[in-house]
C-alpha cells in the first residue's frame, strides 16, 4: 500500500496562503478553509478556472453564503466568490425583464426595480442571497404553490464551463441543461448572467392578515381555505405539545391593488426599516438583547408571548411593505451572533400533501422527546418544481431551526438522521440542499431519486469532465 | 458537517500532523490518534521508520489513515509550505503536535557548540517554524489545538546538558506566549512537560524513580489536550518534584549533583 506522500497528488503550484480563509455556511456550523478568489469580471472568472486547472484544485462557486450548510464550502480548495460581479446588465421597465450578473443580491434587485412597479416573482426569506445562489439552489418563497420556484421565471442564463466555453440555456433552449443548472448547486458551470421576468406590482404594500391556528390540524385547515392568497406562511410554536402541538400563526397575504399613493409606497426608502426601534434603540444593537433568551426557557417565553399576542389579534389585517413582510430574517441585524460560538442547524422537509400532517406531528414529537426543541418552525405550501435535482413536492414543508452548541450538536445530528431515515424518507419526503447539513449520501440519492442523480452526474460528465466544480456538499452527497 | 464527520461523528480531531513521528512520544501519539480515527500526517527525518509506521497504522485500521512526509526540521524554511501541503492532502487540519527533539550525550566539561546548534535547531527553531505556521492557520480557523512536547528539563538549568535545558525552557516560554495570543481565538495550546519517559531518546539510562512508557505518555497528553488544559506533567506526580526544584535556593542548587 502506498503510504509515501506522492508527488503526483501535489498541485504543481501551491496557492498563496493569504487567500486561505475560514468559510462558513449560514448556520455557521458547517465550516472549512478555502482559498478565496473574488474576480469582478468574466475574464477574472475564466482566469480563476484556468488557475485551478493548472494547479490541480477544485472550485466551488459562492455568493453571499446564505446556504445553511456546506453547499458553497470547498475544504482546502478554491472558493470562487462572485459577489463582486454585481452589475445590472440590462433593465426593461416596460416588460419587467432584467438581466443580472450572478453577484447581484435580491436587495439590489428590488431596490433597482420597485419604483418602476416590479417585484421579484420569487424571493427567499432574506434579501442578501445573490441571484447566482438563487439559481443554484432553485430558491422558493412564501408563494411556491402558486408561483413556482425561481427557475419558472428565468428566461435564460449564461453558463461558463471549466473549458472556458460559454453556454446559453433557458426554458426553451437546451432545456435539459437548464433544468440541471437550476438547483444544480454550481456544480455544472459558473452562471455569468441571468435574465429574469419580474412580477408587476401596483403598490409597495401588501395586505397581511394574521390568524391563529390552535393546533397542527388547524394550521393545515387555514392554509387549505386560503390557497387563493398571494403568499402564505405559517409560524409554529415549537414548544407546543399535546393538544397544542403545531399551534401557531398564519400570515395570509395579498398584493394591494387599490393603493391611493403608489408612488410613495413604491420608493425604496418606504420599504426599509428605520435604524432605531422605539425611536432610540439602534437596531444593530438588538441582537445583544436577544442573547439572554437563546435557551429553552427564554425561547419558550418568546414563543408563548408571540402566540398569545397573535391569538388576541387573530383576524386583524394591516398594510405592510413588501420588504418588511418577506425579509423577516433581516429585521434584527447580526441576530446570528446571539447563537455563537457554534450556530444553527436548520432541518427542512418537504412532504406530499396526504402524508404531511402525520410526518410533521411525528417530527415535532420525536424532536421534543429527544430533548431538542426547534426555536423556530416555519410551515409553507409547495408544488413540484421543474428542476432536475428536485426538492419540491405537491404538499407542505416544515423547517425547524435548532440552536447547535458544542455540547448538543452530535446528538442533534444523530436525531435528525433518525428522523430522515425513519419518518421522512418512508413518506416520500424530500430535502433541500440549500438548508441541508445532515443528509447521508444514501438519503440524498433517495430524496432526489437515483435516476435524477444519475442523469445529473451524466450531464456533469459532459459539461465538467474533469470534475473541477466541487464543494464539500458535492463530496458528501454525490461521490463515493 | 463534511463527509468525514458523517463517517466518524464525535471525533475530537479529524486531521492531525505529528512532527517527529518516527520514534518515541511522537510515534506513540501518532499511533494513538490514528487508532481513535483521526487522519494523521507523520513528519520525520528517518524515512524508512516513518513509512513502516504508516504501513502498520493503515493495515491495522484497514484504511488510508496515515500519510508519510519525510522532512528534516533543521530546515525551518520548509515548514510553512509543507504544512500547507499537508492540510491540502488531508483536506483540513485541526491538530499539530511538535514532538521532534534530540538529547545528545554531553560530557560535564564539554562545550560542543556544533552539537548545541543542532539541538537548538531541532528542539526549538523547528518548533517555532512549524508552530508559527500552525498558529497562523488556527487563528483564521478560530479553532485548533497545538501540542508542544517539552520537558521538566526546562524548569531550571542543570549541569548535564545546558543547551537541552535552554531549548526546553525556550519552548515553554514560546508556548506560553502563543497561549496569550491564541486563547481568545479558541485555540488550545498544551505544553507537555515530560519527566522520565522510556523512549529511544533517553536510551538505556537508569532512573531512580519510575519511568512512564511512551504509550502511557501519549494517552495522558492527548487526554489533556482534549480537555483544553494548558500544561500537563507526564507522569502527573512530576508536578510536585518541579515545585520542590523551584524552591531550592541558587547557592545550594548549583552544588547538587543533578545531571
Amino acid at each position: 500500500m502506498q503510504t509515501r506522500y506522492s508527488p503526483a497528488s501535489v498541485q504543481t503550484q501551491p496557492l498563496p496562503l493569504d487567500r486561505l480563509r475560514l468559510i462558513r455556511g449560514w448556520g455557521m456550523v458547517s465550516r472549512s478553509m478555502g482559498y478565496v478568489y473574488r474576480p469582478s469580471s468574466l475574464d477574472g472568472v475564466r482566469a480563476t478556472l484556468e488557475l485551478a486547472g493548472r494547479s490541480g484544485y477544485t472550485v466551488a462557486p459562492r455568493g453571499t453564503g446564505y446556504s445553511y450548510g456546506d453547499a458553497s464550502l470547498n475544504a482546502e480548495n478554491i472558493v470562487l466568490d462572485l459577489t463582486r460581479m454585481q452589475r445590472v446588465l440590462d433593465w426593461d421597465p416596460g416588460e419587467g425583464v432584467v438581466r443580472l450578473e450572478p453577484g447581484v443580491t435580491i436587495r439590489a434587485l428590488w431596490e433597482n426595480v420597485l419604483e418602476d412597479g416590479w417585484w421579484p416573482p420569487v424571493v427567499p426569506g432574506a434579501m442578501y442571497p445573490t441571484i447566482g445562489g438563487c439559481v443554484g439552489t432553485n430558491v422558493h418563497g412564501k408563494n411556491h404553490w402558486r408561483a413556482g420556484a425561481i427557475c419558472d421565471h428565468i428566461l435564460g442564463l449564461d453558463l461558463l464551463l471549466p473549458s472556458g466555453d460559454v453556454l446559453t440555456c433557458g426554458p426553451t433552449e437546451r432545456q435539459d441543461i437548464f433544468r440541471a443548472v437550476t438547483g444544480g448547486l454550481g456544480l455544472l458551470g459558473v452562471v455569468t448572467s441571468v435574465t429574469l421576468q419580474l412580477k408587476r406590482v401596483d403598490s409597495g404594500l401588501l395586505r397581511v392578515k394574521e390568524v391563529v391556528a390552535t393546533d397542527l390540524d388547524d394550521m393545515f385547515d387555514v392554509f387549505e381555505r386560503n390557497l387563493s392568497a398571494d403568499y402564505l406562511v405559517g409560524w409554529i410554536d415549537g414548544f407546543g405539545h399535546g393538544r397544542h402541538l403545531g399551534r401557531g400563526l398564519v400570515q395570509i397575504v395579498t398584493d394591494v391593488h387599490d393603493d391611493p399613493s403608489p408612488h410613495r409606497t413604491l420608493r425604496r426608502e418606504f420599504q426599509l426599516l428605520p435604524d432605531t426601534v422605539v425611536g432610540i434603540v439602534p437596531r444593530s444593537a438588538l441582537w445583544r438583547g436577544m442573547k439572554p433568551f437563546v435557551n429553552d426557557p427564554g425561547m419558550r417565553l418568546l414563543n408563548e408571548v408571540r402566540y398569545r399576542l397573535g391569538s388576541r389579534r387573530s383576524g386583524s389585517s394591516s398594510p405592510v411593505p413588501h420588504a418588511q413582510f418577506h425579509f423577516f430574517h433581516d429585521f434584527v441585524p447580526d441576530w446570528k451572533r446571539a447563537f455563537w460560538p457554534l450556530g444553527i442547524i436548520q432541518y427542512q422537509v418537504f412532504v406530499p400533501e396526504h402524508r404531511a400532517r402525520d410526518v410533521f406531528a411525528s417530527l415535532l414529537d420525536t424532536s421534543r422527546s429527544a430533548g431538542f426543541t426547534p426555536y423556530l418552525a416555519v410551515f409553507k405550501r409547495h408544488r413540484v418544481d421543474a428542476s432536475l435535482l428536485r426538492y419540491g413536492v405537491d404538499g407542505y414543508s416544515l423547517s425547524l431551526d435548532y440552536h447547535a452548541t458544542e455540547g448538543n450538536v452530535l446528538g442533534l445530528q444523530r436525531m435528525l438522521k433518525r428522523c430522515t431515515d425513519q419518518i421522512v424518507l418512508p413518506a416520500d419526503g424530500r430535502f433541500y440542499p440549500a438548508k441541508d447539513s445532515v443528509l447521508s449520501r444514501e438519503a440524498a440519492w433517495q430524496s432526489f431519486t437515483p435516476s435524477a442523480v444519475q442523469r445529473f452526474l451524466e450531464i456533469k460528465e459532459e459539461l465538467d469532465p474533469g470534475s473541477m466544480l466541487q464543494s464539500d456538499l458535492f463530496r458528501r452527497l454525490f461521490t463515493l | 458537517m463534511n463527509q468525514t464527520e458523517q463517517q466518524s461523528p464525535g471525533l475530537r480531531w479529524r486531521k492531525a500532523v505529528v512532527v517527529g513521528a518516527s520514534s518515541g512520544i511522537g510515534e506513540a501519539i501518532a499511533r494513538h490518534l490514528a487508532a481513535s480515527g483521526t487522519s494523521v500526517a507523520l513528519v520525520a527525518r528517518r524515512t524508512e521508520a516513518l513509512e513502516r509506521i504508516c504501513e502498520e497504522i493503515n493495515a491495522a485500521a484497514n484504511a488510508r489513515r496515515a500519510l508519510a512526509f519525510p522532512h528534516d526540521v533543521r530546515h525551518p524554511d520548509q515548514a510553512r509550505d509543507l504544512l500547507q501541503r499537508i492540510a491540502r492532502e488531508l483536506q483540513g487540519l485541526d491538530l499539530i503536535v511538535y514532538a521532534a527533539g534530540i538529547l545528545p550525550r554531553t560530557g560535564s566539561q564539554e562545550y560542543p557548540t556544533d552539537k548545541d546548534v543542532d539541538t537548538i535547531a531541532t528542539n526549538f527553531t523547528g518548533a517555532v517554524a512549524w508552530l508559527n505556521a500552525a498558529a497562523l492557520r488556527f487563528t483564521e480557523m478560530q479553532s485548533g489545538t497545538i501540542i508542544g512536547i517539552s520537558s521538566v528539563a526546562g524548569e531550571r538549568g542543570r549541569r548535564g546538558n545546558p543547551v537541552y535545558n535552554a531549548t526546553k525552557s525556550a519552548l515553554n516560554t514560546y508556548l506560553e506566549a502563543l497561549r496569550c495570543r491564541l486563547t481568545s481565538r479558541s485555540v488550545t495550546v498544551l505544553t507537555a512537560k515530560c519527566g522520565w519517559v522510556r523512549t529511544p531518546m533517553v536510551g538505556d539510562a537508569r532512573f531512580p524513580l519510575p519511568v512512564a512508557t511512551a504509550e502511557a505518555a501519549a494517552r495522558d497528553i492527548v487526554m489533556a489536550a482534549a480537555a483544553g488544559r494548558r500544561v500537563v506533567y507526564v507522569p502527573a506526580w512530576w508536578r510536585w518534584i518541579v515545585v520542590a526544584l523551584h524552591a531550592i535556593p541558587a547557592p545550594l542548587y548549583e552544588r547538587l549533583p543533578i545531571p
